[in-house]
């Protein structure tokens, strides 16, 4: 494994985290999962943040909607970035609501440049509001989307229009290549957009898998990996049947496990 | 704000995928509101999943989304509107 690899952190990984102190390069937080969190829990994540560099994905930009940018929304990030000195900021290229009815998943837009256009806009704003860059991850694509640019060349042009980076969901081609045939090495040779982190999970090997994070990635997975070697540094996500913090080290950095293992026995 | 292609194409797909109800493939963004929704619903109410137990709070769930919108990004308004009803469905509760 020659990727630099960090977790996506979850609440009850936090004092595990603190109390052992595992040798990681970098953290990833979901902004959403500490939008309300009281201030002792944020007295914690600042802890971490004097440990590790902190990366903040967030789930709820609904960059792609049609609908108004939530001006409270990106308010709250703003400072919570600016509190908490974050590395780097995603969220999807994905959109999540219409007319104020949202999806609790992330959507699928249509390949057009209208869809191009409608993003640089979005963009221009929300990353001049928060005074950075952002990247946009690629997501699970279960159902066919109108238009033809290829999905690569969305997150090309967006870079080369916006300066908005990728985060490389390498899982989410797999699952995407399942559903709709797309050819995840196709991508990846298609990209020139710049890789801000990268992302690993797994599922359930079924025909049609939803991408859950209820396993370790699969094989084939840590082989796109492998054929990328982004230098960006890339996280494990895990969510459903979440294992404890002791179970998960060993995935991404299995020295490291055993050292954080004996200094609990 | 006048409508343009892609924000009726968003309206449209949400309609038919999003909100509606439909089985194999095609329905798996419903699936995955009613999973999200089952996310956010068993966190916030874990006594009353426990009293219904988890298939029946499922199929509540499923049943409530099939009738409700989403209105917030986390999903946290769905919880006094689910408890609404289940109140007004007493019937739902004997299955």
């Amino acid at each position: 494994m020659t990727a630099r690899m960090g977790i996506s952190v979850r609440r009850e990984w936090v004092e595990p985290l603190l109390a052992t102190q595992p040798s990681l390069p970098v953290l990833e937080i979901i902004f959403e999962q500490w939008l309300f969190a009281s201030e002792s829990a944020l007295g914690q994540l600042e802890q971490l943040g004097e440990r590790y560099p902190l990366l903040l994905h967030c789930l709820s930009m609904n960059i792609g909607s049609c609908d108004p940018l939530d001006k409270d929304y990106f308010e709250r990030l703003r400072a919570f970035a600016d509190r908490f000195d974050v590395a780097g900021i995603s969220d999807h290229l994905s959109w999540r609501s219409i007319d104020g009815n949202w999806s609790l998943s992330l959507l699928p837009l249509p390949r057009t440049d209208e869809t191009i256009g409608h993003l640089a806009d979005r963009l221009d704003e929300v990353q001049a509001f928060l005074g950075r860059r952002i990247a946009l991850e690629n997501v699970s694509q279960y159902l066919p989307v109108p238009g033809n640019i290829p999905p690569a060349e969305m997150f090309n042009q967006l870079h080369q229009r916006c300066g908005t980076a990728i985060h490389l969901d390498f899982n989410n081609l797999l699952v995407s290549e399942r559903w709709l045939g797309e050819s995840p090495a196709a991508f990846l040779d298609a990209l020139t957009a710049e890789i801000a982190w990268g992302h690993v999970a797994g599922q359930e090997d079924v025909p049609l898998p939803v991408d859950d994070h209820s396993r370790r990635p699969s094989a084939a997975c840590m082989e796109l990996l492998e054929y990328v070697a982004p230098t960006a540094p890339v996280i494990l996500e895990w969510d459903r049947h979440r294992p404890s913090l002791q179970e998960l080290l060993p995935v991404i950095a299995p020295k490291e496990a055993e050292r954080v293992a004996n200094t609990l026995v | 704000m006048s409508p343009t292609p892609l924000s009726e194409w968003q309206a449209r797909f949400f309609s038919e995928r999003v909100s509606e109800r439909s089985s194999g493939p095609e329905g798996v963004y419903f699936r995955e509101q009613v999973f999200g929704a089952l996310s956010v619903l068993s966190e916030a109410l874990p006594e009353v999943q426990s009293s219904l137990g988890a298939s029946n709070f499922r199929y509540f769930v499923r049943e409530f989304l099939s009738s409700t919108q989403v209105k917030d990004a986390l999903g946290t308004g769905l919880v006094e509107p689910f408890l609404s009803f289940l109140e007004d469905r007493p019937e739902l509760t004997t299955k």
